[in-house]
């Protein structure tokens, strides 16, 4: 028993330190089934004055870090303004095979497939407001703001 | 043999990776791991990343209440009650806060009270404005729409469609004071007001009237707006003095400045009548009558009172049935008669005429009036018929038939001229007119019949042969 408490919190404490590590950051691979990592830091996206008709086009890619496959997931979901996320376009890639493409606001859970183990996928992202036909329906959207969390989630063993 | 420990380190692990914020999870089959990204903004570009908005120093009417509140996201703009069209300047001063030159409109719509808005360093609608440049806005209130009026005045971005400010407006704005005010003297002590029209067209309920007696205060006298552009006041008092004014009224009841002020004198007293009319240049018996011969003609003469004025006029009106004529003449000064001359009754039928006469005064307070009557009678009588009666030794005789008491007239053209022999028809129309006395010759007479009323019939001419 004595022996048993003592390795678990072991393991706790390293698996505490591992997830709050500053440089692995939300990377975490308890025994090595499954760690992803991605290309460069920060948000994709820091858009502070879009105009309608206007849009960007940033990357990531994700590398699988762990020794096994993974079946790949992503996601994404918003803050702020709803109306902006309806009217907000995006489209997710990877190679020539489209993701997603849609408004933002849709964008729920979408299968990825599989992630051999240390292979990486690039996944483009193209935002874009397009009018709503009038400036009328346009007008309100000014100064509006929405902030939006990617997700990828990657399932082994 | 490992599996186990490796369960519980895992799961433990995991456990501390949530309790410190992590992201990855697991299951007793499966082992998860998640990568987010977060924080990616996306804000949409606005009129505030472009301008600065700031109000301006114009205040509403008679009072210090800014017109314009806010910034640019919520500036609004009231003006209260303007009573008359003026522009305000620095309304609100718009600034361009970007790096680089940009273009900023204005635009008015829905409030029709508010005639124009327009940037103080363009003078139009629209400003191009360097980096850090600013420009006052004016705007100017309208002088045709009036009453309350609740619009927008839209701030944009040149050169886009979509990226603008609309900023609400009201504006309660009084009529235009009407123009070249009149007052005029009318019978029965009346005064007339007259007007120009506001040049305000839309929301106009009308004007209110207010009267000064004297050098007294004005009062209103209309209870409700008048529509048009007169007034009459009947509550005058003649031989007094009144000063009037208006205002013109909005819907709503927003009242214009005053106008400017005329005054009248009131005058209810009317010339005295006349004291005799007659019929000047009568025809027939008693020159009484309105023949064939005078008829476009007619002369009237109207004896007035030594109250008489040269300012008054003399109106003689001949009237008959439904149809009448009149003239006018200048009244004598000091009384006397005078003449109006050259009245045409060719539209009156023939039937007795009546002959009035008036006199009235540059007010137009019109006398009583004095009439007479004189017959008209404009058909001639046919020609007569006319037979020789050869009488021996003594004068002879044309007998006939003429118009009921017709007057005839012979006249003889042949041999020789004699004459005239005249008769008068007898109720039948019969006449015996006695002529020269002739014998053995062929005699020539013309005979005429004339009518009471001075008509004359076409001429008989008739040649008989006197045997004795």
């Amino acid at each position: 028993m004595t022996r048993s408490r003592l390795s678990s919190a072991a393991a706790v404490t390293a698996a505490a330190l591992v997830a709050a590590h500053p440089v692995l950051g939300n990377v975490f691979e308890p025994h090595g089934s499954a760690r992803l990592v991605r290309s460069g830091s920060g948000p994709l996206f820091d858009l502070r004055a879009l105009a309608i008709g206007g849009g960007a086009t940033r990357s990531v890619a994700i590398r699988n870090a762990g020794r096994w496959p993974v079946l790949m997931r992503f996601s994404a979901s918003t803050l702020g303004s709803a109306s902006l996320a309806t009217r907000l376009r995006i489209r997710v890639s990877i190679g020539r095979k489209t993701v997603y493409s849609g408004p933002l606001a849709t964008l729920r859970s979408r299968a990825l497939g599989r992630l051999s183990a240390g292979a990486r996928s690039t996944y483009v992202f193209r935002v874009s407001l397009p009018t709503a036909g009038s400036p009328a329906l346009d007008n309100p959207l000014q100064g509006t703001r929405v902030t939006a969390r990617f997700t990828w989630s990657a399932v082994g063993g | 043999m490992r599996r186990p420990r490796v369960t519980v380190i895992v799961v433990l692990a995991s456990l501390a990776a949530l309790a410190c914020g992590g992201a990855t999870r697991m299951s007793s089959a499966a082992f998860t791991s998640n990568l987010s990204v977060n924080g990616n903004a996306i804000t949409v570009d606005a009129v505030s990343n472009y301008f600065q908005v700031m109000p301006g120093t114009a205040v509403q009417p008679g009072t210090s209440t800014p017109i314009a509140t806010g910034s640019v996201n919520t500036l609004s703009l009231a003006f209260g009650t303007v009573p008359s069209a003026q522009t305000f300047t620095n309304v609100f001063t718009v600034k361009n806060v970007s790096a680089q030159t940009q273009t900023a409109t204005l635009g008015l719509s829905g409030v029709g009270q508010l005639a124009s808005a327009a940037f103080a360093s363009s003078g139009t609608a629209s400003a191009t404005l360097v980096s850090g440049a600013s420009s006052t806005v004016q705007m100017t209130t309208s002088s045709t729409v009036a009453g309350l009026g609740s619009g927008t005045l839209r701030l944009g971005l040149g050169g886009s469609t979509w990226l603008y400010r609309d900023y609400g407006a009201t504006v309660t704005e009084a009529p235009e004071a009407p123009t070249s005010v009149t007052a005029t003297s009318q019978p029965a002590a009346a005064i007339h007001v007259g007007w120009a029209a506001s040049s305000t067209t839309v929301n106009l309920s009308g004007y209110d009237v207010y009267r000064a007696t004297g050098a007294g205060p004005f009062a209103k006298i209309t209870v409700s707006p008048v529509s048009g552009t007169s007034y009459t006041d009947a509550t005058a008092t003649d031989g007094t003095t009144y000063t009037y004014k208006l205002r013109a009224v909005a819907t709503g009841g927003a009242a214009s400045v005053y106008s400017g002020t005329a005054a009248a004198t009131a005058d209810g007293i009317a010339p005295s009548g006349p004291t005799a009319v007659t019929l000047a240049n009568g025809g027939g018996q008693g020159s009484a009558y309105i023949n064939l011969a005078n008829e476009s003609g007619v002369s009237v003469s109207v004896t007035l009172p030594a109250s008489s004025v040269a300012s008054d006029t003399v109106r003689v009106t001949l009237s008959n049935g439904a149809a009448s004529v009149s003239k006018t003449a200048p009244a004598p000064a000091g009384g006397g008669s005078v003449t109006v001359s050259a009245i045409n009754a060719s539209s009156l039928a023939d039937g007795t005429v009546t002959i009035s006469a008036t006199s009235s005064d540059t007010v137009g307070n019109v006398s009583t009036n004095r009439t007479t009557t004189a017959p008209k009678d404009t058909v001639a009588p046919g020609a007569p018929t006319a037979s020789y009666v050869d009488v021996k030794n003594v004068a002879d005789e044309i007998t006939g038939v003429a118009e009921a008491n017709a007057s005839l007239v012979a006249n003889q053209t042949a041999p020789s001229a004699s004459g005239p022999y005249s008769a008068t028809a007898d109720a039948a129309g019969s006449f015996t007119i006695t002529v020269a006395v002739l014998k053995h010759l062929t005699v020539t007479y013309v005979v005429t019949a004339t009518d009471a009323a001075g008509n004359a019939s076409a001429a008989t001419t008739a040649t008989f042969a006197d045997v004795q």
